[in-house]
């Protein structure tokens, strides 16, 4: 029996021990959110229509100063792309030599960039792309802007760009991987290890490779394009045809699902409203959820250099972007475009087209 | 007791942490559901507000789809992290101890999926909406083309359309039908979608999932306050406890400090009453020591005026040092000093003693005293026999001292047999003035006697009966008395002993006083007046005793006879000590014992003596007790008496048979003739009760001394008047070597006067002739007698003169004052011879 002295010193010390492991395990499970709050006070309509309204007015303010009679056709629906400064190149620079590496994938042979190529525009000139198990199952999209969307993959099906990541890496289609496999490769590669490293990451895990992956997108950000320029107030930087073709873009309503910084890319829309036939026999969202609702659902994709993405749609069936204008119109829109409607419109979508990011130059000519 | 307080505060310890630890769990579940509830809550109405925010966009698309959109992702990713978040908490094994594993499960399920349901549902209700609004849009065209612009609503457009109100193409007519079919389909679809974020569904959701973490928080914030309740109770608890423990300690302390106190007292008070008797008790003896000496120091007193008041002296010295023997018992019993030793002893041993002191006390009072042995004499027993005895004693002498008339009955008997000890029953009972009943309980109390006016009839310290208890009970026996006042007591005691067969009695065994008597003793002593007192002293003990002058002569007698024991002096004519102990264990080959006896103190000369063969070493004077000692010692090697000594016969004694020679004491005449020896032998049957004498006259000397010392002033008066050396020859000490016998005395100054004359004679020759081992031989008989009569000056100065002789540096005026002591101890001696032979 231990005296009463040396009992109190141990229950202390279990008390102790129990609260330290509380403490712990508080902070480890309570619940704080990463994400910036939500706004619930939108329905408190006049609020938030004041709030919007006077955003406008900013932006109105903005553009009137510098462009005092000006002819430039706004819209609230489409802003133009805000610039980055890469903060932490070191980061970048692994991201970068990780979506380079074909070692990623369960043969080696097939890095992101395969159907991504940073060289040109952040796509496949392919309809499908040919990865691990041979051609895949829909046209690749561009990585360039990715991070303005909100969802990605044709169906949207990812939330961040970390969740798109898993897809390409385990289809067996594309680099037929996994996570484990791809730390373990990393962890053995001196080189690697180094880069990590050097990026001040600790650990190779799936975290780190994610983040640097993430970072490095995050940072695929294209310099300014014409329409660009010319919403931030330059009246010159559109033809008179890219300008009537944005006009028609407003009128017919293209951009009440083509809009935001990335013209596009975020919302969800069926496909063929108008006409099923041209759809083709991809159910879409409808694959992922089941819902009956979402068949024939589409991310509406970003129309940022379009121009140079070809081919179109998820099938990558259309090389032309003209018909592409044109099968948008009919199937969506249910019309039938005039020829000069639709060059005018191909017109404004040329105007869409940009250098490649910048922080491209940069990794390549070793950061 | 405090082993029980601690082991419960233990406990009470223990459930404290346990409340500890729930309260911690508790307050833990509270702010863990605290954080899932208010991100429910966020959800929930993020939910709602977008609900809002879809259906005004129905009627009026002033928030862009975009949007819509993204707002519906935020609250996706949001509901997805927090389902994370609390996946994380039910999979974890804390977690399913904390909180009811289904209940999460459902919450999440039902939550979680429905909102996600929800949120596919408002997208899809978007994208519906903006189709919707593309149909309007191209219906109102169409038909505003056709109706002239009266309406502008699309559903009335195509109402009226479908009623075929409004008149159209041909070619547009195919279209709008189309379109309107489409726009319906798309409506049902959309009022479906309508009713599915309207319908109670994300309410009751929202409701039920808000009130589940309301409870989920509410239960463990009152489980918070259960445990902080238990808490506090279990510590006020503790407190009570620990308080009553304290409180309980300071109790017994209190009770053991109050009963220190009452033992204090009652020691405090016992002293009292001991001094108070005590020093009643020691005033009457002393009074008798004081009175009767300064009666005899006040005047001239008779020889047999003297030896009366000598007697009384002696008596209350005796009585005053059984009292203090007494005490010093007691306190010794009292402090637990006093250690039993385990000796093997027969009872006969034990009581013989006891037997002979008390027949002649018996007999002086007139009292019959049985003596009733009932034990079987083949046995003997482990104890502490003198213990034993002193309790026999006491009791016995009691039983004597408070009985006038009648009888005093003794008994022992052997009771039963408990493992290897025998319980030995003791009776002794008498017929004296009995004990009243009401102080029958306290009468083994130290310092009590049952009457105050006990002690003053019969004396006693009252120490005896506690003391008796005491030992009886340091025995492990039981004491009783029963008693009538007026016709007698009687106590019973028992003690239990391991019983042995005799055969393993250890004849050596000190502590049996059984002494040897009636032994046959050689004195070999040189000096007459050494050799006379010792002849005394063992006739004292009651032993024969025979002497010779030296070693030579002693070798001649032990040719002829044997003797027990030989006391051997060292420094002799003739033949000295070591040298006729040589002899007798070499050439005479004789095994007797021998007790070396010498003034030497330095070792070498004991050495010396253990080497020629003698056993055991005296030192001169002789003590008793010291001789009793040596003969106890070696008591195996002397004929034991068996039986129990006859009742001594007081009288039995008889003058010693030395034969008187005024004119010369020639050595020759008395010593030499063997024949003669066995008519000196003479047999002196002591009292055990006088044995003590001897060494108590040093006392009694120191007492005597002021009267002795006036009466030698007295007597030394007309001679001259030159100071006196400290010590001088007294009355005093011859009598107590002639055993109080004046005639023997007067022999021994006698003795003195002429041995000293002799030497006188020879000193001064031999220091002319440098006759240093004659001078060596004079002093040291010189030292020799001096020693026995106590004269330890002239003792001091003869071992000066023997230490000058030895190294032959003596000198003239050293010896000539050495003369002139020697000449005035003569004087002296001659001063009492004439003093006393009237």
């Amino acid at each position: 029996m231990p005296t009463l002295a040396r009992w109190t010193a141990i229950m202390a010390i279990m008390v102790l021990a129990g609260f330290g492991y509380a403490l712990h395990f508080y902070q480890q499970h309570a619940y704080v959110s990463s994400f910036p709050p939500l706004h619930t006070d939108h329905h408190h309509a006049e609020h938030t229509e004041g709030e919007h309204a006077e955003h406008e007015d900013e932006h109105d303010d903005v553009q009137h100063e510098g462009t005092e009679h000006s002819t430039i056709m706004t819209s609230p629906l489409v802003k133009p792309l805000r610039s980055l400064e890469v903060e932490n190149i070191p980061l970048v620079h692994l991201g970068w030599r990780l979506f380079n590496d074909p070692k990623l994938s369960s043969n080696g042979a097939v890095s992101c960039a395969n159907c991504h190529h940073l060289d040109s525009h952040g796509s496949d000139p392919l309809p499908l792309s040919v990865g691990v198990g041979g051609l895949g199952e829909r046209n690749s999209l561009t990585v360039f802007n990715v991070s303005n969307n909100h969802r990605f993959f044709w169906d949207g099906r990812a939330l961040t760009l970390q969740d798109q990541m898993d897809g390409p890496v385990h289809h067996p289609k594309e680099m037929d991987s996994s996570w484990a496999e791809i730390v373990e490769y990393l962890s053995s590669s001196p080189e690697m290890e180094q880069a990590f490293a050097q990026a001040n990451l600790d650990d190779i895990d799936e975290a780190s490779v994610k983040l640097a992956l993430t970072r490095f997108m995050e940072a695929l950000i294209t310099p300014p394009s014409d329409f660009d320029r010319y919403l931030l107030g330059d009246e010159q930087a559109l033809t008179v045809a890219a300008k009537q073709g944005w006009q028609h873009f407003q009128e017919l309503g293209c951009v009440v699902c083509h809009q935001g910084e990335n013209i596009g890319g975020s919302m969800l829309q069926r496909f063929g409203y108008y006409n099923e036939d041209a759809i083709g026999t991809d159910l879409g969202r409808f694959n992922e959820t089941g819902l009956e609702s979402d068949r024939f659902v589409f991310r509406v994709p970003s129309l940022r250099n379009v121009a140079k993405t070809a081919p179109y749609f998820h099938d990558g069936t259309v090389t032309e972007l003209e018909e592409a204008i044109r099968i948008m119109a009919r199937v969506q829109l249910g019309i039938e475009l005039d020829p000069l409607v639709v060059v005018e419109l191909s017109a404004f979508l040329h105007s869409l087209n940009s250098q490649r990011p910048a922080i491209l130059e940069v990794l390549e000519n070793g950061g | 007791m405090a082993g029980k307080f601690s082991t419960l505060k233990m406990l009470l310890i223990f459930a404290i942490s346990l409340c500890l630890l729930a309260l911690g769990a508790a307050d833990l579940k509270r702010r863990l559901a605290i954080t899932y509830q208010s991100a429910s809550v966020e959800i929930g109405h993020a939910l709602l507000s977008e609900r809002d925010r879809i259906l005004a966009h129905q009627l009026d698309a002033s928030v862009p789809a975009l949007e819509l959109s993204s707002s519906l992702v935020a609250i996706q990713l949001r509901a997805r992290e927090a389902k994370q978040h609390l996946e994380g908490v039910i999979a974890s094994s804390f977690g399913r101890l904390l909180f009811d594993e289904h209940q999460w499960h459902r919450i999440k399920q039902e939550f979680y999926d429905e909102a996600y349901l929800l949120l596919e549902e408002m997208e899809n209700n978007t994208r519906l909406n903006v189709a919707r609004t593309f149909l309007e849009h191209n219906i109102q065209n169409l038909l505003l083309a056709e109706s002239g612009g009266e309406h502008t609503d699309v559903p009335m457009l195509t109402e009226l359309f479908q009623q075929g109100a409004i008149e159209t193409a041909e070619q547009n007519s195919q279209t709008l039908i189309r379109y309107v079919g489409l726009y319906n389909q798309l409506k049902q679809s959309q009022s479906d979608s309508n009713q599915i974020i309207l319908g109670e569904n994300l309410v009751r959701l929202i409701d039920e999932n808000e009130h589940f973490w309301f409870d989920v928080v509410a239960s463990s914030s009152s489980d918070v306050d259960l445990a902080l309740a238990l808490l506090l109770l279990m510590l006020f608890i503790y407190l009570l406890v620990d308080n009553r423990a304290r409180l309980l300690l300071i109790g017994s302390t209190l009770a053991k400090l109050e009963q220190r106190t009452k033992e204090a007292n009652a020691a405090n008070e016992a002293k009292s009453l001991f001094l108070a008797s005590m020093s009643h008790e020691l005033r009457t003896p002393l009074n008798g020591v004081l009175g009767i000496a300064q009666v005899m120091a006040s005047g001239e007193c008779s020889a047999k005026q003297q030896r009366e008041y000598l007697d009384v002296i002696l008596e209350s010295g005796n009585h005053l040092m059984s009292i203090l023997n007494d005490i010093l018992d007691f306190s010794k019993v009292e402090q637990n000093r006093l250690e039993l030793e385990e000796v093997p002893f027969t009872l006969k041993a034990l009581l013989a003693p006891i037997h002979s002191t008390f027949s002649s006390l018996v007999e002086e009072k007139h009292l019959a005293l049985q003596f009733n042995v009932d034990v079987d004499d083949q046995y003997c027993y482990l104890g502490d026999a003198a213990r034993l005895r002193q309790v026999v004693y006491n009791l016995l002498s009691n039983a004597i001292k408070f009985t006038e008339r009648g009888e005093v009955h003794f008994s022992v008997s052997s009771g039963m047999m408990v493992g290897n000890k025998r319980a030995l029953n003791f009776v002794i009972k008498d017929s004296g003035i009995g004990i009243p009943k009401d102080r029958l309980d306290s009468i083994f109390d130290p310092f009590v006697q049952a009457e105050g006016s006990t002690t003053r009839r019969f004396g006693g310290t009252g120490l005896g009966l506690a003391i008796v208890r005491r030992l009886i009970m340091m025995m492990n026996g039981e004491i009783s008395v029963t008693s009538e006042p007026g016709v007698g007591s009687e106590f019973r005691f028992s003690v239990a002993l391991p019983e042995l067969p005799k055969e393993q009695l250890q004849q050596r065994s000190l502590d049996i006083q059984v002494l040897p008597q009636d032994l046959s003793i050689l004195v070999v002593e040189d000096n007459r007046v050494n050799a006379m007192v010792m002849t005394k002293f063992c006739q004292r003990l009651g032993h024969r005793c025979s002497v010779v002058e030296n070693g030579r002569l002693a070798l001649e007698v032990l040719a002829e006879r044997g003797f027990d024991v030989i006391i051997m002096d060292n420094h002799m004519p003739e033949m000295n000590g070591i040298d006729a102990t040589r002899a007798i264990r070499q050439q005479l080959g004789l095994d007797t014992l021998i007790f070396a006896c010498t003034a030497d103190v330095f070792e070498q000369a004991r050495d010396e003596f253990i080497d020629a063969g003698a056993n055991h070493i005296l030192t001169k004077p002789l003590q008793e007790a010291a001789f009793s000692e040596a003969l106890a010692l070696f008591s195996d090697r002397l004929p034991n008496n068996q039986d129990l000594p006859e009742p001594p016969t007081t009288t039995a004694q008889e003058p010693p048979q030395l034969t008187p020679a005024n004119d010369s004491l020639a050595d020759e005449q008395i010593f030499a003739d063997n024949d003669a020896l066995d008519d000196d032998e003479v047999r002196v049957e002591s009292d055990a009760f006088d044995s003590g004498l001897l060494v108590d006259s040093g006392v009694l000397v120191d007492s005597e001394e002021q009267v002795e010392s006036q009466v030698s002033e007295q007597a030394n008066a007309s001679d001259d008047n030159e100071p006196l050396p400290e010590d001088q020859l007294t009355w005093q000490v011859l009598m107590d070597i002639a055993d109080q016998e004046a005639d023997i005395a007067l022999e021994l100054a006698e003795a003195i006067v002429t041995s000293f004359d002799e030497y006188l004679g020879q000193l001064q020759p031999a220091f002319e002739q440098r006759d240093w081992e004659l001078l060596h031989r004079i002093a040291h008989s010189i030292k020799g007698s001096a020693g026995n009569f106590a004269l330890d000056y002239l003792s001091h100065c003869a071992s000066e003169v023997v230490d000058a002789a030895i190294s032959e540096a003596l000198t003239e005026p050293q010896l000539q004052a050495f003369i002139a002591l020697v000449e005035r101890n003569r004087q002296v001696a001659q001063g009492l011879i004439d003093q006393h032979r009237q």
